[in-house]
């Protein structure tokens, strides 16, 4: 009897299935944005550190900022908080960055 | 899309000024380079030519509907190596089973459910109603909890989205259904002892792991994980032994209609040792909401029917009622409120924003008594239990929607097996003696 309990249990682990694929569909993205041309340099540009918002987010940006003065004072800071939160939209922040700024440094954790 | 991120030292948050600035002048947690020169290179480096004309990853590209055919044991195997199980076993989705499966609703297998992704503005997989018959295969389901699976699919919110916080989801059936597939709403209903509750908490686990793309490391970065992810806290509301309106109803269904509601939050607190005799539920309850820190002012309660039959009997008339008096009476000091990271991150900004009551409450003293939980309509009550003790449940959770499961139901009758698969009944001391000896 044992031996046929074994024999049977090894054909059931022979025995192949065709079984479903359970992933979903990665949804197609409309549009892919190439990045922004890259500075040649950042000696007399303006460049924006962003704090999106997480906790301890911005204190560390003004450490960022005060390194810039201190080894790269010809680039100009601005230390900016995000409005809302950060999972939120600002437009206005977006424009003033486009206008104002040659660059931007996000600050994206805590 | 590709981004340029430098990543410093962890954790950020709490951290003086002079770590900060070790941060700063020390080297990217990753690359191991100087963290400025990287910055620095991110600013100014050329872009590549991917970087330029970006192209979809490679997991963006059309997949097989069946996979290799291999035997159980490596086929058990593969689900798990390949990261698309909760590590415990599953049901293999054989042709056959996902046919039977798919007999639980007269929708057409290729019919889109929704999209899922669990990191926020993801990128999102879409599913049919056969990818969800095949994660319910897999979870153990039968036929007859379909039309539940699908309502929480059709949702498109995973049980745990990703967030180093470690989310937990909840589920919540009320209506007819619940006696149908014969769900437990009443002893130890959120206990592993009911198919139904089981095997629907643990579809959504296995949808969110594969409909909405949850690969540890990668798109979830949950600090500590969460164990209520196994099973999402997935039960039915006691309906016939609550004194108040169920909880579809209080969001606009009709009695008569099966619904499915979900939450999402972190904490809970059992109320063991506070039953309502020498505090009252109201009052116990404020203290636990106090050990939260209030984020968006939710709080749910998941009560057994003597703690509502109790409140009731003190004059709290409905669940609202109760959310008035929580609203009214959870009260903590604005230093309190303003210490919590979270707190400071997302109501700070709206405090600035002049927003109220964050702007008022930010400029009060740090000992000054607020209410944070300040919209009752966002304290939720849910009737579930077995009336073995007038105990319950504080929860951070808030609820997010609800979805029908009668659109989901077969033409006719609800698919059900010749014999259903029903584990024992809960039923507590049904000759008087509780088992002891006379």
């Amino acid at each position: 009897m044992a031996q046929t309990i074994t024999s049977s249990r090894s054909t059931l682990h022979r025995a192949l299935q065709t079984v479903f694929d359970p992933l979903g569909t990665p949804v197609e993205t409309k549009k892919y944005i190439s990045m922004a041309p890259r500075l040649d340099t950042l000696e007399g540009k303006t460049i924006y550190l962003v704090d999106v918002g997480f906790a301890g987010g911005y204190e560390f940006l003004e450490q960022l900022r005060d390194w810039f003065a201190r080894r790269m004072p010809q680039t100009r800071t601005v230390l900016k908080r995000k409005p809302g939160n950060m999972f939120m939209d600002s437009p206005d922040l977006w424009e003033e960055i486009k206008r104002e700024a040659h660059g931007v440094i996000f600050g994206v954790g805590g | 899309m590709p981004l340029r991120f430098s990543f410093t030292p962890y954790p950020v948050v709490g951290m003086p000024a002079s770590r900060l600035r070790e941060y700063v002048e020390g080297n990217d947690r990753v690359t191991g380079s100087p963290l400025a020169s990287e910055i620095i290179h991110a600013l100014t480096k050329s872009l590549t030519s991917e970087e330029q004309k970006p192209v979809p990853r490679p997991s963006a590209a059309p997949r097989t509907r069946l996979l290799e055919a291999d035997t159980e044991e490596n086929l058990q195997r593969l689900f798990i190596e390949k990261g698309w199980t909760d590590g415990l076993p599953i049901v293999l989705p054989t042709e056959d089973r996902v046919a039977e499966m798919l007999e639980g609703t007269s929708h057409a297998p290729d019919e889109i459910v929704g999209q899922m992704a669990v990191a926020h503005r993801g990128e999102y997989t879409s599913y049919t109603v056969e990818k969800v018959a095949i994660n319910a295969v897999m979870a153990g389901a039968r036929p007859e909890h379909l039309p539940v699976i699908l309502a929480i699919a059709s949702t498109g919110n995973p049980a745990f989205p990703s967030s180093t916080t470690s989310f937990a989801g909840m589920a919540i059936v009320n209506g007819p259904i619940r006696g149908e597939i014969a769900m437990n709403a009443g002893l130890g209903a959120l206990s592993p002892f009911n198919f139904a509750n089981s095997v629907i908490g643990r579809a959504w686990t296995l949808m969110t792991i594969n409909l909405g793309n949850a690969r540890l490391g990668d798109t979830l970065l949950a600090s500590t994980g969460h164990n209520l992810n196994y099973n999402n806290m997935c039960c039915a509301e006691n309906e016939e032994a609550s004194v108040w309106e169920p909880f579809h109803a209080q969001k606009g269904f009709s009695r008569d209609e099966s619904i499915v509601s979900v939450f999402r939050g972190w904490s809970v607190i059992n109320s063991m040792g506070a039953a309502n005799s020498i505090r009252p539920a109201t009052e116990e309850t404020a203290i636990m909401l106090k050990a939260f820190p209030a984020l968006h002012s939710v709080a749910t309660l998941i009560m057994d029917p003597l703690v509502a039959k109790g409140l009731k009997d003190q004059g709290f008339q409905t669940k609202q009622d109760v959310a008035r008096w929580l609203s009214e009476n959870t009260k903590v000091p604005a230093g309190q409120y303003w210490g919590a990271d979270v707190i400071y991150a997302f109501n700070r900004p709206l405090a600035r924003a002049g927003v109220e009551p964050y702007a008022t409450w930010a400029n009060l003293p740090a000992d000054t008594l607020i209410a944070p939980y300040n919209d009752p309509k966002l304290i939720n009550i849910v009737v579930v239990g077995g009336e073995s003790n007038p105990l319950w449940l504080t929860t951070d959770f808030r609820y997010v929607t609800s979805a029908s499961v009668d659109k989901w139901r077969p033409a006719g009758r609800l698919k059900r097996d010749a014999r259903p698969i029903r584990m024992p009944a809960g039923v507590a001391c049904s000759d008087g003696l509780c088992g002891i000896p006379s």
